[in-house]
């Protein structure tokens, strides 16, 4: 391990992770740490990998070697309770994957109540918080069907932010939004960043990682070929793959 | 599906779950239920008590092709004709063919055989056993097929039907060169279903006294003292609708790909 | 027979002067049929969802086994089922009384159809949101039980009830078992009073029974095609 400087352990850490579909090689040794209060963007060209990256972090893709820690505990190992890790870690999709037979306060309760054996009346405080965080307050009865898709994706934070979770997966969270609402969701993400949620977000949103995460990975064929301060990185790209695929998308 | 290889304590909870209780009830079947299974063969599989009287069953055998087939065509028949008229929408011929389906989709098959074949000779109709088999058939398979077809109507684009007509046809040529040519294709996958419903139901005509198989294997059950006829007749059933079974999903499958394309 | 005018109907399907002291043995035998059709629908139901987890379980061997039930209930009337079970296991010594043997019979052909139904419910709803749950700590079961289950029961529940119709349907057919369930019992007034009232009346009260479940299957039929 290189940082064995910092003072703090990582709170996840990535070692030599690989993940084959049958032939095809998505993920080629990849080794990384993320702190807490850390925020990662992670980007690239579309089939480099990046989504299989953050979607192995919690283990619901299924790495084909290599390890992963999560606050000491070591993820890929059999004998781990994912169930339990997965608490610790919110998950945020691209399709929001919300419960359409449940209403958005209802999405947002359920783990707590079943999952945590939370309370129902303390559940509901704290759903109805996390609403009022996300800007939904008006919105607690409605079904996911009555909402816009930035709405829906609201919730859906929302509803990964009740576990109080220790770390925040986003999956390219606006790529599946019309562009008028690409903000209203980048407004909660970055508010989360700035009040010290650990993130880690597979985005293309330039804006976004310039001004809300600290670092960024760039992910090219499953590797990972540029790794510094954001601003760096976007402002002065070394690698000339970056280079040619910032362009395109700036 | 996420965790193709499962894993933890959770790896093969349903699977060892669902095999134990499988594993159980076979047990207590075996060794708990006294079932004397040395008798297994000579009861149930005992062709050679058979042998020489395959020849009773093939009278049955295309008696019963011959009733799923006549009740198969009425009840298409009957379909196709009121799932036309309630595409003109005529009030109160509308609400005839909706009663009529609701209240065939209600009777019971069984009910049906049993009454058209006891009280209709108490108006002086005296069908032979099979024919009112036909009729009962066809009556109740008749409600869903007007179903199937009126759907099969329904899913024809409504602009090709205004196109046809601002070419000059009528709603009769319309309905003959348009809208059922294109309806068959997404009526075939459920009739083939109504089809097998047919040939399971023939089984019933058996109550009634029409000489088919079951009937006949019963007879040869009380002769030869073995129910290895009755465990022929299933088989052969088996070996009826197994094809259409077969046809059906397959026909599905594709229908389900043409849909989607 | 001489002469029928349409007058002679009523009395020939609707003598209540057959009837008259016959209701209690008719409204018993629909009693038996009921007993038939509750037990048999709650156990078929209850036997079907656990086939459909067995089956989205992907577990190769057990997988075979059950499209195997599957397609042999699809080929076997429900008739023959009936007369191995009550007529052909007394060879082999095991005797089941003729309700053990309907509701067995029913149970084991039904719980086949309405396990296909509930797989197909439970593989329409979409794989994010089983990997929604998942990423919140649910455990697979509780994935299930709070999110994919209640989606899949809205789902199949116009195929379920027209299975259930179904099952009530085919109590009819254990009029062949040594059992007085409602047609039987009409058939056995029917002959002795040389008349079809009796039979008349038992097909009513099917329909007292069915037209309700029917009505509301295709209402649920109707609002599934409209939101497609």
């Amino acid at each position: 391990m290189t940082e064995q400087l910092s003072q703090n352990e990582p709170l996840l850490s990535v070692v030599d992770l690989v993940k084959n579909f049958d032939d095809l090689c998505v993920l080629k040794n990849i080794t990384n740490e993320f702190h807490e209060g850390e925020v990662v963007s992670i980007m690239g060209p579309s089939g480099s990998g990046k989504s299989t990256f953050i979607r192995c972090l919690n283990h619901i893709e299924e790495p084909t070697s290599g390890k992963i820690y999560f606050d000491g505990i070591e993820v890929t190992n059999p004998k781990t309770d994912l169930d339990t890790v997965r608490r610790d870690m919110g998950m945020v999709f691209q399709n929001f994957g919300l419960f359409p037979h449940l209403t958005a306060i209802e999405n947002i309760m359920l783990a707590p109540l079943k999952v945590k054996k939370q309370k129902k009346a303390e559940a509901r405080n704290f759903a109805l918080k996390l609403l009022e965080r996300v800007g939904l307050s008006d919105k607690a009865d409605s079904y996911p069907k009555q909402l816009s898709g930035g709405q829906q994706q609201r919730v859906a934070i929302a509803r990964s932010l009740a576990m109080k979770p220790r770390v925040l997966l986003f999956d390219e969270p606006t790529s599946a939004l019309d562009p008028e609402m690409v903000r209203e969701v980048l407004d909660v993400m970055t508010s989360l960043a700035q009040e010290g949620m650990t993130m880690i977000v597979v985005s293309h949103e330039i804006n976004f990682i310039r001004e809300a995460s600290s670092r960024v990975l760039v992910l090219v064929d499953g590797e990972v070929i540029e790794d510094g301060p954001s601003k760096e990185v976007i402002d002065n790209p070394s690698h000339p793959r970056t280079k040619e695929f910032l362009g395109k998308i700036l | 599906m996420m965790n193709t290889k499962k894993r933890g304590k959770n790896k093969y909870s349903t699977t060892i779950i669902s095999s134990v209780l499988l594993i159980l009830f076979f047990i207590y079947f075996l060794f708990f239920s006294n079932a004397d299974w040395s008798l297994f063969k000579e009861q149930f599989l005992n062709f050679e008590k058979m042998e020489g009287r395959y020849y009773i069953f093939i009278s049955p055998f295309f008696l019963v092709l011959k009733i799923s087939f006549f009740s198969c065509f009425f009840a298409s028949l009957i379909g196709l004709c009121f799932a036309v008229i309630r595409n003109y929408n005529f009030k109160i011929l509308d609400m005839l063919i909706t009663s009529y389906v609701v209240l065939f989709r209600s009777i019971p098959a069984m009910v049906l055989v049993v009454l058209v074949y006891f009280a209709l000779p108490f108006v002086g109709l005296n069908l032979p056993s099979t024919n009112s088999v036909i009729m009962s058939l066809s009556l109740l398979f008749g409600a869903y097929t007007t179903e199937i077809f009126r759907s099969g109507i329904n899913s024809v684009d409504k602009l090709q039907i205004e196109a046809s007509k601002s070419l000059g046809m009528n709603s009769l040529k319309t309905m003959r060169f348009i809208i059922l040519p294109q309806a068959m294709r997404v009526v075939i996958p459920p009739l083939t279903t109504v089809l097998i419903d047919v040939l399971k139901t023939t089984s019933i005509a058996y109550v009634v006294g029409v000489p088919e198989l079951i009937a006949r294997a019963r007879q040869m059950e009380g002769v030869i003292g073995s129910v290895t006829p009755l465990i022929f007749v299933s088989i052969l059933y088996f070996l009826i609708i197994l094809p259409v079974v077969i046809l059906s999903s397959r026909l599905e499958k594709r229908s389900r790909k043409w849909s989607k394309a | 027979m001489e002469e029928l005018s349409f007058s002679d109907l009523p009395r020939i399907f609707f003598n209540m002067d057959v009837m008259e002291g016959q209701w209690s043995l008719l409204l018993s035998g629909m009693w038996v049929t009921l007993e038939i059709a509750v037990i048999s629908i709650v156990l078929s139901t209850v036997l079907g969802l656990f086939v459909a987890l067995i089956r989205i379980g992907e577990d190769k061997l057990l997988n075979v086994l059950l499209i195997a039930y599957l397609e042999f209930c699809r080929a076997t009337p429900i008739v023959v089922a009936l007369i191995v079970v009550y007529f052909g296991l007394p060879f082999l010594n095991v005797t089941f009384s003729p309700f053990a043997s309907a509701v067995i019979v029913i149970v084991f052909v039904h719980a086949a159809y309405i396990g296909e139904a509930f797989r197909s419910g439970i593989l329409a709803i979409n794989n994010t949101q089983t990997e929604a749950a998942r990423s919140l700590g649910m455990t697979k079961f509780q994935t299930l039980r709070y999110v994919i289950i209640p989606q899949a029961f809205k789902l199949v529940l116009p195929t379920l009830a027209n299975q259930w119709t179904g099952i009530i349907k085919d109590t009819a057919i254990c009029t062949i078992l040594a059992i007085t369930e409602l047609l039987k019992a009409a058939q056995i007034i029917s002959t002795w009073k040389a008349n079809p009232t009796p039979l008349v009346m038992s097909t009513v009260m099917y329909l007292i029974i069915l037209l309700p479940l029917t009505l509301t299957t295709m209402k649920l039929e109707k609002r599934r095609g409209s939101k497609n």
